[in-house]
């Protein structure tokens, strides 16, 4: 187990890479927000990554990302999805082009995704733990309480 | 690249042109194209022997290929999906893959109808996406065993969530007329009432797991054997004649599980083949496989088997008595023997880096023990001079856009 935390340990080390440096602890944490009627709603790190890898949930949601290469991307590959960017990639590509399942909507940037997110009803999307949200959007989840 | 795979590069391309301009004078908002391909350059080390078309000398053209899927959606929840692709390999057809019409009639149903993949094993659908898995050559002992890989009819698949279980139900039905490949030869091949069901779905958000059962009548048309076995039947060698039957019903069971983490991956996959006729024996296959991640490079080693129960050969053309039926005798055992599969085992280490968001490149060897067979080693020259043992070595690029 020591071992599998100390390999664990150094890919976090190489995922964020140049990322890490100066980077806060907030940098490092992102939040899942989601544009729904009801703001009491939480849902588990399972919950997300079913949506988010377009398997069956028992929340219906639309979710968008941001592109790779992004740091809340790679916060949010290590922390809910439990998976490198380029594992990902090979995973979508099966669920493409044998015609199940697509991979969520890119918004380049975290300014455009919370104004996505802002203005369509049952979207959700994660963003750094740091990013302001209007009111209306709720936070389903945090990396940072864990 | 050679000329052939050029002209069917420019007719995958230019079909494909078309379908995009028509489709993007309607809107461009309801079109998607993507793509894939791979080069893949290998060769083995047994100048006696040919396996998947690789022999003694580097080759490109047994994999490498260019796919372009166009998805073109008419309303909000029907789409057409066409894939075409532009193979280097004569033996595999070039043109369209896939053309199919897909309605979402609820959130968690699909129902697709027209040309697709046999989903019989967890990446038989995807066989030719080399970016969906850790191989440049995914385990023959499953993935080539038994190749025919279209169907036309259609399928129905149901999504549900039950805890920390999300899973889906397939199940579908249709039938191939094509050819069907064996080693290097392709084989007219008539597939009816081909149906079958796949239960997959991800346990705790990491494990994955897949069960599916195929069944299906076949008819193969071996044009050299079936010539010989009408010979035979003419002069009353029935049983021998039968013996070289290339038609029946077969049955594939398969069991699969994956586990994948941040810094490791775990897989196996099983399945079994039953059938009442020579040409599809029973065989049983699977494989194990482990890879380590130190990103962007995996590390992985896989062992497949297959075994195969091999059928007896006919014993009415009496052996000893005349000259002529010796050599029938002679001739049927030759012809009989050309038929069988045989087992075979492999251990395959190769890396695979990851370096760009999409492209990959991978280099692999694996070796292999087993006897020539319908499925595994074709001689090359004197059939006696295989010593059993072969390595194969590949390197490749994959990428998707």
């Amino acid at each position: 187990m020591h071992i599998t935390h100390s390999l664990r340990q150094m890919l976090m080390a190489l995922l964020f890479g140049i990322y890490a440096i100066n980077a806060t602890a907030q940098e490092h944490d992102i939040m899942v927000v989601a544009n729904l009627d009801n703001h009491t709603v939480k849902l588990d790190k399972i919950d997300i990554r079913n949506l988010f890898m377009g398997n069956a949930s028992d929340v219906v949601l639309e979710p968008v990302s941001l592109p790779p290469q992004t740091l809340a991307r790679a916060v949010f590959n290590t922390k809910i999805i439990g998976l490198t960017e380029s594992r990902i990639q090979s995973y979508w590509s099966q669920m493409r082009f044998s015609g199940r399942s697509r991979p969520p909507r890119e918004i380049s940037t975290v300014d455009e995704l919370i104004s996505y997110v802002s203005s369509h009803k049952d979207t959700v999307a994660f963003v750094p733990a740091s990013a302001r949200i209007p009111a209306h959007l709720t936070v389903i989840y945090s990396t940072a309480k864990m | 690249m050679n000329a052939n795979f050029n002209h069917k590069l420019t007719a995958a391309v230019f079909c494909s042109c078309l379908l995009v301009s028509s489709a993007a004078l309607a809107s461009s908002e309801k079109l998607e194209i993507s793509g894939f391909g791979r080069v893949v350059a290998g060769f083995t080390d047994d100048p006696d022997v040919s396996f998947e078309g690789y022999e003694n000398e580097l080759s490109l053209k047994e994999q490498t290929l260019l796919a372009l899927q166009v998805d073109y959606h008419l309303l909000e929840n029907v789409s057409i999906t066409s894939q075409l692709l532009a193979h280097t390999n004569s033996e595999r057809d070039s043109g369209v893959e896939w053309l199919y019409v897909s309605y979402i009639p609820h959130n968690n149903w699909l129902v697709k109808g027209g040309r697709m993949r046999t989903p019989f094993y967890h990446y038989s659908d995807v066989i030719d996406v080399g970016f969906a898995y850790p191989w440049i050559s995914p385990p023959q002992q499953l993935y080539s065993a038994f190749l025919f890989n279209q169907y036309e009819g259609a399928s129905v698949i149901h999504n549900f969530a039950l805890e920390n279980l999300s899973g889906s139900v397939e199940g579908y039905y249709g039938s191939f007329n094509g050819d069907t490949q064996f080693q290097d030869r392709r084989d007219a091949t008539d597939i009816d009432g081909l149906s079958g069901f796949v239960f997959s779905g991800v346990y705790n958000a990491n494990l994955r797991f897949r069960a599916s059962y195929t069944t299906a009548d076949f008819s193969v048309n071996l044009a050299e054997i079936s010539a010989f076995a009408d010979q035979l039947r003419s002069v009353g060698f029935v049983a021998s004649a039968d013996s070289l039957a290339m038609e029946g019903e077969f049955d594939i069971y398969q069991v699969g599980l994956a586990l994948d983490e941040l810094d490791y991956n775990l897989a196996w996959e099983w399945m079994k083949i039953e059938s009442d006729t020579v040409l599809a024996p029973n065989i049983e296959s699977y494989y194990v496989q482990g890879g380590l991640v130190f990103q962007p490079f995996t590390v992985h080693l896989t062992y497949a088997d297959m075994a195969t129960n091999p059928q007896s050969a006919a014993t009415d053309i009496p052996l000893g008595l005349t000259a002529d039926l010796d050599q029938l005798f002679y001739a049927y055992q030759t012809v009989f023997a050309r038929t069988q599969a045989a087992d075979l085992e492999s251990v395959t280490l190769g890396v695979r880096w990851d370096a760009g968001v999409r492209v990959a490149f991978k280099a692999e060897v694996t070796h292999y023990r087993g006897a020539l067979g319908i499925s595994t080693f074709e001689a090359l020259g004197d059939r006696d001079a295989f010593d059993e043992r072969v390595n194969l070595y590949q390197l490749g690029m994959e990428f998707v856009f």
